[in-house]
């Protein structure tokens, strides 16, 4: 993304998280550290509580126990929810401007536009003037994540960012999700597609009986998980990891 | 500072942009309150004076005004969309307080509509005279927006219910039943202050012979709701430093 000032480093602690649903075990004595600059990507079956790491980090549900220690301020941080809902009286462009106003306190199309790679401008000009019952739910959620990258936060939450998208559009929007990682934001992401995470993200997490457990890369996921599992690709370790 | 309110001033447009695209907007901040109001020109043509006029102003108004703030709010609670975009306090601030803005900006326009039309049926309400009512509709209207909010004091997981209550528009419902049995013998006034009391604001606020003291306090109740909700909105937001 271009026209982001470099931000400043960080660091989040996650110590000792535990969080149930009732009966249901969600996070056990889970323990965490993010770093300024990295993208993690988040990895685990439906249900195993990705979407709700993601609501404990930003505070919207309070743990059972365990701390979060933050570096920064709330303001610096921004998260994408798997399901946007785009409120239906509003085009697309006036809700982006929305989230501008109230989250940045000013808004400038020009400079939204500086920030999305050239060859999107006409697309994007195009859904800008669409109210979101015209507008694909994947077109709805990829402008409400060009968005948010664009909103120079240091830390970025993407609940499934390129879920109901095509591979062409997710392979752009990975390109600008790394790109923001060049002036020092940290991005959390969490996918099914496990193929996006080769290459891009600085460490996996995956959600397993209520811990974090930490990989370096795809590669080591698949290393260190396929080979009891005889993968042969990551997802065939993500099967044998999880027990399919 | 310009910069801020410059910010505010275009979110607040894009908030009454889209308040005036709902569907129902037509009907419940102009049809609705028209009906009510020729129901109760009809219902006081043998009495006509000019006392009624400044109680039906205060209705349309409170009408036009429960239909904004606190409802708008409590549905988008309800549709995650604080959670999910105004999720610092910052954040919140700007988005409350052009809420409000646009909140009083579009019942002002529709009190303002409704004070003109009223003048062509009352003869003997002078244009000064029609002039102070609205504004004195306009202070009722910023009442009932402040007081409106605390709508938002309810929890999220009485959200359907509370979705119930504010969708279907109970209150107005309520209201507008109140109001028309309350003119042959005033005695709904008590139900009305009972079932609602905002309608008490309203009430005194629509009355000449109100003293400044109780408007005062009936102004820093408002506010003092206002403030609640703002401090609730924190809290339902609240972020595990």
């Amino acid at each position: 993304m271009k026209g982001t000032k470099v931000l400043q480093s960080f660091t989040c602690q996650v110590n000792a998280l535990h969080f149930s649903y009732g009966s249901k075990q969600i996070f056990s004595d889970a323990n965490f550290k993010f770093e300024s600059g990295k993208i993690y990507g988040i990895l685990g079956p439906n249900g195993i509580g990705k979407s709700t790491l993601f609501n404990i980090l930003f505070g919207q549900i309070k743990t059972d126990a365990g701390s979060i220690n933050w570096q920064i301020k709330p303001e610096d941080m921004f998260y994408v929810r798997q399901h946007v809902s785009i409120p239906h009286a509003l085009r697309i462009g006036e809700f982006i401007e929305m989230i501008f106003r109230i989250n940045q306190g000013a808004f400038s199309l020009d400079e939204f536009f500086k920030s999305v790679p050239q060859e999107w401008h006409v697309r994007l000009e195009r859904l800008l003037e669409l109210t979101p019952s015209k507008a694909s739910f994947g077109d709805g959620k990829w402008a409400t994540t060009l968005a948010a990258l664009s909103l120079n936060r240091q830390f970025l939450a993407l609940d499934e960012p390129t879920a109901a998208m095509d591979v062409h559009t997710r392979a752009g929007l990975w390109s600008c999700i790394t790109e923001r990682r060049k002036n020092g934001a940290t991005i959390l992401v969490s996918s099914h597609y496990l193929e996006e995470f080769t290459d891009t993200v600085d460490g996996i997490l995956a959600l397993k009986h209520g811990k974090l457990n930490f990989f370096n890369s795809v590669q080591d996921f698949v290393a260190q998980t396929g080979i009891d599992a005889k993968a042969k690709n990551v997802n065939e370790a993500f099967m044998g990891y999880y027990n399919y | 500072m310009i910069a801020f309110i410059q910010n505010i001033y275009y979110l607040s447009l894009l908030l009454l942009r889209e308040e005036m695209r709902e569907p129902g907007w037509l009907f419940w901040s102009v049809t609705f309150p028209f009906i009510i109001m020729v129901a109760l020109f009809l219902q006081t043509t043998d009495s006509l004076n000019a006392k009624l006029f400044p109680i039906m102003l205060s209705f349309v108004s409170v009408v036009t005004a429960i239909r904004s703030t606190g409802a708008y709010l409590v549905g988008r609670r309800e549709a995650n969309f604080l959670q999910a975009f105004v999720s610092f306090p910052v954040a919140q601030k700007r988005y409350i307080l052009a809420q409000i803005i646009a909140g009083f900006v579009f019942t002002g326009i529709i009190v303002a509509a409704f004070g003109t039309l009223s003048s062509l049926f009352f003869n003997d309400v002078t244009i000064t005279e029609n002039l102070h009512q609205i504004m004195r509709a306009l202070g009722v209207v910023f009442c009932v927006i402040c007081a409106g909010s605390v709508l938002n004091l309810i929890p999220l997981k009485f959200q359907t219910i509370m979705g119930l209550v504010t969708s279907t528009y109970a209150p107005m419902l309520l209201l507008t039943f109140a109001e028309l049995i309350r003119f042959p013998n005033n005695m709904a006034l008590a139900l009305i202050n009972t079932i609602n009391p905002i309608a008490v604001g309203a009430s005194f606020i629509g009355n000449n012979n109100t003293s400044w003291l109780v408007l005062t306090i009936w102004l820093i109740v408002c506010l003092g709701l206002l403030g609640a909700t703002i401090t609730w909105f924190n809290l339902e937001t609240r972020w595990d430093k």
